[in-house]
């Protein structure tokens, strides 16, 4: 069943066809958030809301780009409020809310192209070339879509990617 | 070539050099990047990086059906419980408050169908976490639940700790923001 199909199921209340709207994009929304908050119980919370604010938006869908690049447009956005709030909360010295845990990196033990040493190396990549590059490898946006939630060229979206992945490889190195 | 010349013609094949390892170009862009790479060492190690590195970032979101099932479960409980909301603020109440309202008929919903059996590292549940950070949109919202909790910062810290409130608690509050204190979350906090 096509995506607007399934959206014009929950928009009457359909619980199976949000379930199978969840199913098919769920990989993509969690693989790119959790690069962005770094912690998998935050990403768990922040992937929920984004798909609950999709659905007190859907009546604004309008089919202008793919239900997937609006959802993951909504995951930017939200990625970008937990971002804000985590560092209101640092700002009014509360000290006792639990941090994700932050990367530690040891670049000598995680030369290789491992699991653990990837995901946190993506970490340290600057905000923006994070985001494009989880756009691409997780949610696997095209570079037009990804420019677009990013507010920038085409051009600039590959070039970020590139830069992306070139300091992956350096610290890989 | 000059060592800048040289850096100019790197970065203009940047792009370039994702949609060739992405297969994207045609044959005459294709043979122009190609040309560069077999003058430019780095460059032919950024188009092998190109390809390996985002496959072994694909390979880390291999996880076990199961574990997808569980995520889809929880987001379709939190679901359910803004549809119940939704149709509460069709029936009058003030529209503003459905996010946090929904939030917390998620802590309601939560002893019914036993996402308490799915606690978070941090011993709270999820919908209680997502409760507070949905209710975090709303600062009105948030000094209330400060207010509830007995927290004074205007931050409530401890909002964390909702679902260890109890869930009565939620319910008391909703009563206040409402004026028919029968709604329907009342009856499922009392379950």
């Amino acid at each position: 069943m096509d995506d607007l199909r399934l959206i014009r199921g929950i928009l009457h209340g359909r619980r199976d066809d949000f379930a199978a709207l969840v199913e098919r994009y769920q990989r993509a929304v969690y693989g790119f958030v959790v690069r962005q908050v770094g912690d998998g119980d935050a990403a768990d919370e922040v992937t929920q809301i984004v798909f609950l604010r999709a659905y007190s938006a859907l009546r604004t869908f309008r089919g202008d780009a793919s239900f997937k690049s609006w959802l993951l447009q909504i995951a930017v956005n939200e990625c970008r409020s937990w971002a804000r709030r985590r560092r209101s909360l640092r700002e009014v010295g509360i000290d006792d809310v639990a941090e994700p845990e932050l990367p530690a990196v040891d670049v000598d033990a995680e030369r290789d192209l491992d699991r653990r040493g990837l995901r946190h190396h993506v970490q340290r990549l600057p905000p923006r070339q994070r985001s494009v590059l989880s756009l691409r490898v997780f949610a696997d946006l095209p570079f037009a879509e990804i420019a677009r939630i990013e507010g920038i060229t085409e051009n600039a979206a590959k070039v970020n990617y590139h830069h992306a992945v070139k300091r992956l490889r350096e610290w890989l190195e | 070539m000059t060592h800048s010349d040289r850096q100019r013609d790197c970065d203009q094949v940047a792009p370039l050099l994702v949609d060739l390892v992405e297969d994207r170009l045609d044959a005459r862009q294709a043979e122009r990047v190609r040309a560069h790479c077999a003058q430019c060492a780095d460059c032919r190690a950024m188009a092998a990086a190109l390809r390996e590195i985002p496959a072994a970032l694909r390979a880390e979101d291999d996880l076990a059906p199961e574990a997808w099932l569980r995520r889809r479960d929880a987001i379709v409980a939190a679901f359910e419980a803004m549809v119940t909301a939704d149709r509460a603020s069709r029936s009058g109440f003030d529209a503003r408050l459905l996010l946090p309202v929904a939030a917390a008929v998620l802590i309601g919903l939560a002893g019914v169908i036993s996402l308490r059996s799915d606690p978070l590292g941090s011993g709270h549940t999820r919908p209680a976490r997502a409760a507070f950070v949905l209710a975090l949109n709303e600062p009105q919202l948030v000094a209330e639940l400060a207010e509830i909790l007995g927290e004074t910062d205007p931050w409530p810290a401890q909002a964390w700790q909702l679902d260890a409130a109890g869930d009565g608690v939620a319910g008391a509050w909703l009563t206040t923001h409402l004026d028919e204190p029968d709604w329907e979350i009342g009856a499922i906090d009392s379950e």
